[in-house]
C-alpha cells in the first residue's frame, strides 16, 4: 500500500526519545478550519512510542476531524499517512505525492518533524498536532518522565548518573533545597526529589563526599538558552 | 569572627556576642511606601535588623531593595533578601551594586520559592545559579573584588553581611548540616533557620552543626513564628514544604482555637520555643517570622525579655 | 547471526493442535470460533468445505482434536465434535448449488462409505462427474451397517449424502463390484479412474472350539441386521466378545433387544480398550457387565447351542515390542454363561472382486496395498482407500484417504500438481506455558444432554440429544483460538513495549537480541494489544476477527436504517450474550432503534470505531460490557472503562450531547436488564434534539 521509502521495511530503528503530548482538539480544529483536504501525518519514531504521533493516533485524529466536520455540517477530506521519521528529507520527500493536493497537513511529529515538513513543502500549510514536551522515557505504561534537558554539558558523572538539571525543579547544583521532604519535591508531591535520589545513589556508591564539594554556577553556553545550537561531525560532512 | 565586613548594626551586635533578634517585614503588593513606613514604625526597636522579602512565595511585591531603602529611611536596618528565581547572574550583580549604593548592608541569599506557588505560575523560572553559588558570588564581589565571571571589579565593591537560610527539618536529614557547611564555606556570615516547632529535632541538628564547628564560623539565628490558629498550624504542617509541626503543638493549637484563644496560645508556644533555643549551644539569636502579623513581634520580643534591644 | 535468524522465527506459522490432529484437517478452531460469535451458517459452511459428512462426524468421530485440545491444560477440552454435530443438526444447508462439470473424465467409486463419499464429494467439487456403486440399497457404508441408530440417526447420514448428491455425484445402489459390475465393464462405460473403498464387510472370527455353535453371531452382521431390520434373533443372556467401538455398539444394541443380561468380555484391561471412555461408560451405564482382561479359550455348547464361554486370564495383551501378542495365565479357566455370543473382535475384507486383477497387490491381512501418497494401486487408474486399505480406520481417517485420493486422481488425469495446503506439515502450537495456566480463566465444559437411561432401552432413539444454541455458544466461547491470535508485523513494530506491558496473559516478548515484539501461541486473542499498539503493528492472524469494523459498515449499508431516529448502535460483549434461553428475544425487541454489534470481548474495539459510528450516522452508541468478575479475559473491564472515558472526553470536546454515548456493565446481554437500558436510552435520545 505504501511507497518504498517512507514505509518501515527493514529499517533498523534507533530512537532519541522525544516526548510529545497531543494538542487539545479544539486548537487543532481551529488550525484546520476552512481547509477542505487535510492529511494527518504521523511519525514512526519517538512520538509513536509515546502514543501521540503513531499510526493509531493518525487514525484517531482523522476520525475526530471527520466527525467534528460532520457535526458542523462541513465537508472535509482527511488523508491518513505516516513516515518513518519526519526529521529526514529523504523520508518526507516520499510523502510529496500523497500530500500534493492537500490544503493542509497536520503533522503529529515532534517540532523537528513539523519544521522539516514546513521547510520542504513551503506551499502547503503545515500545522503541529502535538506539543513537543521533553526528552525522556516511559517509566511505566502510559507514564513518561523528563530525563534530559539537553544542556549540552553533561554532569551525570558527578551526580550518580541522575540529572539535577532536568529533574530538579530549580536545576540546583549543590544538593537538595529545603523543600525536599520524604523523598518528594516541594513543587509536586508526585515528583521525586532528584537530589534525594542522588544522595541515596552516592551513598550506595560510597561517594557521599562528592556532595560536600561546592559546584560552581553552571556554564550555560551550550545550553538551551543559547539556541539555535548546531552540531558538526567534521569527518562526515561531504564537500558540496 | 571579629572583623566587621559590612558595618551593619546586625553584624556589630552579633560580633559583640549579643543575642540578636531579627524579624520579617514583607513589602506590599503595591507602590505605596507608607505601608512599609507603618510596618517599620511598629517594628522599630523590637529587632536588630529586618528581612525585606524578595517576592516571597513567588508573588509579585515591591522590590526588596527599594523597600529596604524606605525602611532605612525610617531608621530601621534592613536585611535585603535576594533570590535566584527571577534574575540571572547579570541582573543579580547589577541589583546588588545598586542595593549597596543605596545603603544596604545585610543580604540574605536564597534560591527562591518556585514560581509554581506564586501569582505567575506561567513565568519562566531563571535559576541560573543556586543559593550557594549566589553566596559565593556576593563574597567574591566583597572580598576579592571580582565579578562572577572572574573579571575584576575596578570601582568600589558592595560590602554585605552575607546571610543564608537553612532548613533543619528537610531531607535527607544527615545532609542538612553538610549543606550548612557548604553555605558557610561559600561565604555565609549568618544563618536564619526555617521556623522551629520541633525543638528536639532542631537540637539534634544543632549538635551536628556544633560538632562540625560551624557555629564558630557563622552566626546561627533560630527561626520562630507565632501560630495564629489551628487552621494555620494545619496548613503549615501539611502544605508548607519542609515544615515540621509536632502533634503536641497541633493539639495545643486545636484546643486553644476551640476556646477562641488561638493567637494567645500561638504566641505562648513561640515564646516557649525561644526560651528553649536560647539555651542551645551555638544559637546566636532568633529570627521571628510573623508573616503579615508584624504587630505580634513587639509582644513576643517584650515577653521574651529581649526588649529593649542593646545598642552597639 | 542469531538476530537475523530469530527474526525469521516470527514467520513460523504454528497451527492449532486440534486442526493438525484431524486426519482431514478439519478447521476445528475456526468453526468453533464462528459458533462463539453466533455465526452459525458460516461455521457450517466452513465445516462442510472440508468435511463431506459433518452430521455423522459430529456424532461418531473419535475426535483426536479434543485429545490434543490445549484446553486440556486448564480443565477440559472443547467439545469440538459435539459442536460440529450442533451445526450439522441445526444449520445444514446446501453449500454449492450448481455442479459445473469442468472435465470430461468420469470417475467410478466403489462403496458409499466415508472414504467413497469423501472422494466423490471432492472430485465433484474439482469438476468431475462421479458415480458411486454401492452394494447396499442405502448409502453410508459402515456408518449405516455398523453404527447403531441410537448413536447415529439415519437422517443424519441421509442429510449429508443428499448434499454430496447435489454436488453432482451419482449413487447406484444394489450394485456390487465383482457381481453386477466389473473393472472391465466400468472401463467400457468410460470411467477413467476407479476408486475402491469397499470397506471391511466381514467380521473376524475366532479360531477356537465352538465358533460354529448355534447362537454365535458375527458383530457386523448382527448390527447390520438390527440397523436395517430393526431386530435380530438373540437369546436371554448375551455375551459380546471384543473391546472396541463395535463391541460397545453390539452390547448397547443388544441391550435394546431386551435380553435378561448383556456382558462384554475383552482381552484388554479397562485402560487398554481401543475405544473412547465415553462409549465404555455409556455401555456400562446402560446395564452391560464388563469383563476385562479375559481371553476366549473355547465356546461351550449344549445340544449344538451356545451355553457359555470358557475364558483364561490375560497376562498381557501387547508384548515388549508393543505388538498385539496376548499371553494368558495357565489354569485360570472360568466360564461366563451365555446363550448368545457376538463376536466383535474386528473386521476383515472380502476381496473376491479382485479375481482377475492380480496386478493389485494385497497384504497378508487382506488389505489392498496402495502408494501412501497417491492411493494408487499397482494397476494404473485403479485407486483404493478407506478401511480396505487401512485395515481398521476411523471415520475421519477413511475420509482423509478419500479426499487425498481425489486430489491424486485429479493430478494424474490432468498431469497437475494440485496440493491441499491444509495437509502441509506445520509445527503445532505448543502446550500452554505452565505459568500462564493460572492466568487463563477456567471455564467448565458443557455437558451433552442425554436421554435418561431408563428411557433408552425401549427404543433405538438417539441417546445424545445435542447442544442447544446457548450451550453450543457457551462451549465454543471456551476456545482459546490457538494459533490464530495476535501477530506482530516486525516491519511495523517500533519496539515500544506497550503490548509487553499490557497483555493480561504476559505473552508478548522482545526476544533477546531482537528489536521487535513477538507474540507466541499462548495468545488468548483478547485484542487489547491490537488496539493499544501505537504503530498499528499488531493484527489477528485470521480474518475472522474484524473487531466490529465490518459489522459496523454493514449496518450502514442497510437501506432500512434510513429514517430510523434515534438509531443506536450497541457494541456488546458476546461472552455474556448467550446465557438465557430466549436468546433471540432481546434482539427482536430492540430491532427498530438498535443495531447490535457483538464482539468477543470489547477489549478488541478501538475507540476510533466509536467515532466512526457517529461519523457514519449513528445517533447514539451504547456500549454494554461484562462485569469485572465475569470477564472471559479477566481484566478487560478496566480497559473498556478507560477507553470509553477517553472517547467520552473526545466527544464532549466535539460538543456532543453526553447522552449519545453510554456505557453499561451488565451480567447478560439478553433479557430485561439490557432491554430496560436500551429503552431508557431510546427515550432519552428521542426527547433530545439530536
Amino acid at each position: 500500500m505504501k511507497p518504498a521509502l517512507h514505509n518501515f521495511q527493514n529499517k533498523k530503528r534507533q530512537f532519541l526519545m522525544i516526548v510529545a503530548a497531543s494538542k487539545p482538539f479544539q486548537e487543532i480544529k481551529q488550525m484546520l478550519s476552512g481547509f477542505k483536504k487535510v492529511c494527518v501525518l504521523g511519525c514512526g519514531s519517538c512520538v509513536t512510542i509515546c502514543h501521540t504521533g503513531g499510526e493509531k493516533q493518525v487514525a484517531e485524529l482523522a476520525a475526530q476531524i471527520r466527525l467534528a466536520a460532520k457535526l458542523e455540517g462541513r465537508q472535509v477530506e482527511v488523508l491518513e499517512d505516516s513516515t518513518l521519521r519526519q526529521c529526514e528529507w529523504e523520508f518526507i520527500d516520499d510523502i510529496k505525492e500523497i500530500i500534493k493536493d492537500c490544503d493542509a497537513v497536520l503533522s503529529i511529529a515532534c517540532g523537528v518533524g513539523v519544521q522539516y515538513m514546513a521547510e520542504r513543502f513551503p506551499r502547503i500549510r503545515i500545522f503541529p498536532g502535538v506539543n513537543t514536551t521533553f526528552m525522556g522515557g516511559p517509566t511505566e505504561q502510559g507514564i513518561f518522565w523528563e530525563r534530559c534537558a539537553g544542556c549540552g554539558n553533561c554532569i551525570l558523572a558527578t551526580t550518580g548518573g541522575l540529572c539535577p538539571v532536568s529533574r530538579c525543579a530549580k536545576s540546583l547544583m549543590n544538593g537538595p533545597c529545603g523543600g525536599s521532604q520524604n523523598g518528594k519535591c516541594e513543587v509536586s508531591q508526585e515528583t521525586p526529589c532528584v537530589w534525594n535520589q542522588i544522595y541515596d545513589q552516592l551513598d550506595t556508591q560510597q561517594l557521599l563526599a562528592t556532595m560536600e564539594t561546592i559546584v560552581p554556577p553552571k556554564d550555560w553556553t551550550t545550553g538551551m538558552e543559547n539556541h539555535p545550537r548546531k552540531m558538526v561531525i567534521e569527518h562526515l560532512v561531504m564537500k558540496k | 569572627m571579629t572583623d566587621n565586613k559590612s558595618g551593619s548594626n546586625l553584624e556589630k551586635l552579633l560580633r559583640s556576642g549579643k543575642f540578636a533578634v531579627t524579624a520579617e517585614l514583607g513589602p506590599p503588593r503595591g507602590a505605596d511606601r507608607s505601608v512599609i513606613e507603618k510596618k517599620a514604625s511598629i517594628l522599630k526597636g523590637y529587632g536588630d535588623a529586618f528581612n525585606i522579602t524578595d517576592c516571597q512565595t513567588a508573588v509579585v511585591r515591591m522590590s526588596s531593595i527599594a523597600a529596604g531603602r524606605i525602611v532605612l529611611d525610617a531608621g530601621v536596618e534592613p536585611i535585603i533578601q535576594m533570590t535566584c528565581r527571577d534574575r540571572n547572574r547579570i541582573a543579580i550583580q547589577s541589583d546588588l551594586l545598586g542595593a549597596a549604593a543605596l545603603g544596604a548592608k545585610n543580604l540574605l541569599c536564597l534560591t527562591g520559592d518556585h514560581q509554581k506557588f506564586g501569582d505567575h505560575p506561567m513565568a519562566k523560572g531563571v535559576f541560573d545559579m543556586d543559593s550557594i553559588n549566589l553566596i559565593h558570588m556576593v563574597k567574591t564581589l566583597r572580598d576579592e573584588k571580582k565579578f562572577q565571571s572572574g573579571q575584576e571589579l575596578k570601582a568600589s565593591e558592595p560590602r554585605f553581611f552575607i546571610g543564608a537560610a537553612e532548613n533543619p527539618f528537610a531531607d535527607p536529614f544527615k545532609f542538612r548540616a553538610i549543606r550548612l557547611a557548604k553555605k558557610i564555606t561559600a561565604g555565609a556570615d549568618f544563618i536564619q533557620t526555617q521556623i522551629i516547632y520541633n525543638v528536639p529535632k532542631f537540637k539534634e541538628w544543632m549538635k551536628m552543626v556544633a560538632d562540625m564547628g560551624l557555629h564558630e564560623k557563622a552566626f546561627i539565628l533560630a527561626g520562630v513564628a507565632p501560630l495564629k490558629s489551628a487552621g494555620m498550624a494545619k496548613h503549615m504542617k501539611h502544605n508548607v514544604p519542609g515544615m515540621d509541626v509536632p502533634d503536641e503543638v497541633m493539639n495545643r493549637m486545636t484546643t486553644a482555637s476551640a476556646a477562641k484563644k488561638g493567637k494567645e496560645e500561638g504566641i505562648k508556644i513561640c515564646l516557649e520555643v525561644i526560651e528553649q533555643v536560647r539555651e542551645i549551644k551555638g544559637v546566636a539569636g532568633v529570627h521571628i517570622m510573623a508573616v503579615e502579623w508584624e504587630e505580634a513581634v513587639p509582644e513576643i520580643v517584650q515577653q521574651a525579655r529581649l526588649y529593649p534591644r542593646p545598642a552597639v | 547471526m542469531a538476530n537475523l535468524y530469530t527474526k525469521s522465527d516470527k514467520k513460523i506459522n504454528e497451527e492449532a493442535p486440534c486442526i493438525l490432529a484431524c486426519p482431514i484437517r478439519q478447521d476445528a478452531r475456526d468453526y468453533v470460533q464462528l459458533i462463539a460469535r453466533g455465526r452459525f451458517s458460516e461455521a457450517y459452511r466452513l465445516v462442510r468445505e472440508r468435511n463431506p459428512l459433518p452430521s455423522a462426524c459430529g456424532r461418531i468421530c473419535t475426535h483426536p482434536c479434543e485429545t490434543k485440545c490445549r484446553r486440556n491444560s486448564t480443565e477440559a477440552p472443547i467439545a469440538i465434535a459435539w459442536l460440529k454435530r450442533f451445526l450439522g443438526d441445526n444449520f445444514s444447508e446446501e453449500t454449492r448449488k450448481n455442479f459445473t462439470e469442468k472435465y470430461p473424465e468420469k470417475i467410478a467409486i466403489i462403496g458409499a462409505g466415508p472414504a467413497g463419499l469423501a472422494a466423490a464429494n471432492d472430485l465433484a467439487l474439482l469438476g468431475y462427474s462421479c458415480t458411486i456403486f454401492e452394494s447396499n440399497p442405502t448409502p453410508g457404508g459402515m456408518l449405516r451397517m455398523g453404527v447403531p441408530t441410537y448413536r447415529l440417526p439415519r437422517t443424519a447420514i441421509d442429510n449429508d449424502v443428499e448434499f454430496i448428491k447435489k454436488l453432482g455425484a451419482e449413487i447406484k445402489y444394489n450394485t456390487t463390484l465383482g457381481a453386477d459390475i466389473t473393472f472391465d465393464s466400468l472401463k467400457k462405460e468410460g470411467f477413467s479412474a476407479i476408486f475402491i473403498s469397499v470397506g471391511l464387510l466381514e467380521s473376524r472370527t475366532l479360531n477356537i472350539e465352538g465358533v460354529n455353535l448355534e447362537g454365535v453371531l458375527k458383530g457386523v452382521s448382527f448390527l447390520h441386521e438390527v440397523n436395517t431390520a430393526g431386530n435380530a434373533k438373540i437369546g436371554k443372556n448375551v455375551l459380546v466378545i471384543g473391546g472396541g467401538a463395535v463391541a460397545m455398539d453390539c452390547a448397547r444394541t443388544a441391550l435394546r433387544l431386551k435380553p435378561d443380561k448383556v456382558s462384554v468380555a475383552c482381552l484388554e484391561s479397562r485402560k487398554e480398550m481401543p475405544t473412547t471412555d465415553f462409549e465404555i461408560e455409556e455401555t456400562i451405564h446402560e446395564g452391560a457387565i464388563l469383563y476385562n482382561s479375559v481371553g476366549p479359550k473355547r465356546i461351550i455348547g449344549k445340544n449344538g447351542k451356545v451355553s457359555g464361554l470358557e475364558t483364561l486370564k490375560v497376562k498381557y495383551v501387547f508384548d515388549e515390542q508393543k505388538r498385539f501378542n496376548p499371553a494368558f495365565y495357565e489354569g485360570s479357566e472360568s466360564v461366563i454363561e451365555a446363550d448368545t455370543i457376538i463376536l466383535a473382535i474386528g473386521q476383515a475384507s472380502n476381496l473376491s472382486f479382485l479375481k482377475g486383477q492380480e496386478g493389485i497387490q494385497v497384504t497378508r491381512g487382506g488389505t489392498i496395498i496402495v502408494n501412501p501418497h497417491t492411493f494408487s494401486t499397482a494397476v494404473h487408474g485403479i485407486y483404493a482407500g478407506g478401511d480396505v486399505v487401512l485395515g481398521r480406520g476411523t471415520m475421519t481417517e477413511c475420509m482423509a484417504q478419500g479426499k487425498k485420493a481425489a486430489i491424486s486422481i485429479h493430478n494424474a488425469l490432468r498431469n497437475a500438481t494440485l496440493k491441499d495446503e491444509k495437509w502441509a506439515e506445520k509445527p503445532a502450537v505448543p502446550d500452554i506455558a505452565a505459568p500462564k495456566i493460572a492466568l487463563i480463566k477456567k471455564e467448565q465444559k458443557q455437558d451433552m444432554p442425554t436421554m435418561p437411561s431408563d428411557k433408552r432401552l425401549d427404543n433405538f432413539e438417539e441417546v445424545e440429544l445435542g447442544f442447544s444454541l446457548n450451550t453450543a455458544v457457551k462451549e465454543a466461547q471456551r476456545c482459546m483460538n490457538c494459533g490464530a491470535g495476535a501477530f506482530v508485523d516486525d516491519n511495523l513494530c517500533v519496539g515500544c513495549l506497550t503490548c509487553v506491558r499490557i497483555c493480561p496473559f504476559e505473552v508478548p516478548k522482545i526476544k533477546k537480541g531482537d528489536t521487535t515484539a513477538y507474540i507466541d501461541g499462548d495468545c488468548q486473542s483478547c485484542g487489547l494489544c491490537i488496539v493499544e499498539c501505537p504503530a498499528k503493528a499488531i493484527s489477528f492472524k485470521t480474518p475472522l476477527e474484524d473487531r466490529g469494523k465490518d459489522s459496523l459498515e454493514a449496518i450502514f449499508k442497510d437501506k432500512y436504517i434510513q429514517g430510523v431516529k434515534p438509531l443506536i448502535i450497541n457494541f456488546y460483549c458476546q461472552y455474556s450474550a448467550y446465557k438465557e434461553e430466549k436468546e433471540r428475544a432481546t434482539d427482536n425487541l430492540l430491532v427498530f432503534h438498535f443495531r447490535r454489534i457483538g464482539v468477543l470481548g470489547l477489549g478488541k474495539v478501538d475507540p476510533s470505531l466509536y467515532l466512526k459510528a457517529f461519523e457514519l450516522g449513528a445517533h447514539g452508541l451504547l456500549i454494554t460490557a461484562c462485569k469485572d468478575d465475569e470477564c472471559h479475559f479477566c481484566k478487560e473491564k478496566e480497559w473498556v472503562e478507560k477507553r470509553t472515558k477517553y472517547t467520552t472526553q473526545i466527544l464532549s470536546g466535539l460538543g456532543m450531547d453526553a447522552r449519545r454515548f453510554q456505557i453499561q456493565f451488565v451480567s447478560s446481554q439478553n433479557g430485561k436488564e439490557i432491554i430496560d437500558i436500551a429503552f431508557k436510552m431510546v427515550e432519552e435520545l428521542r426527547n433530545s434534539s439530536i
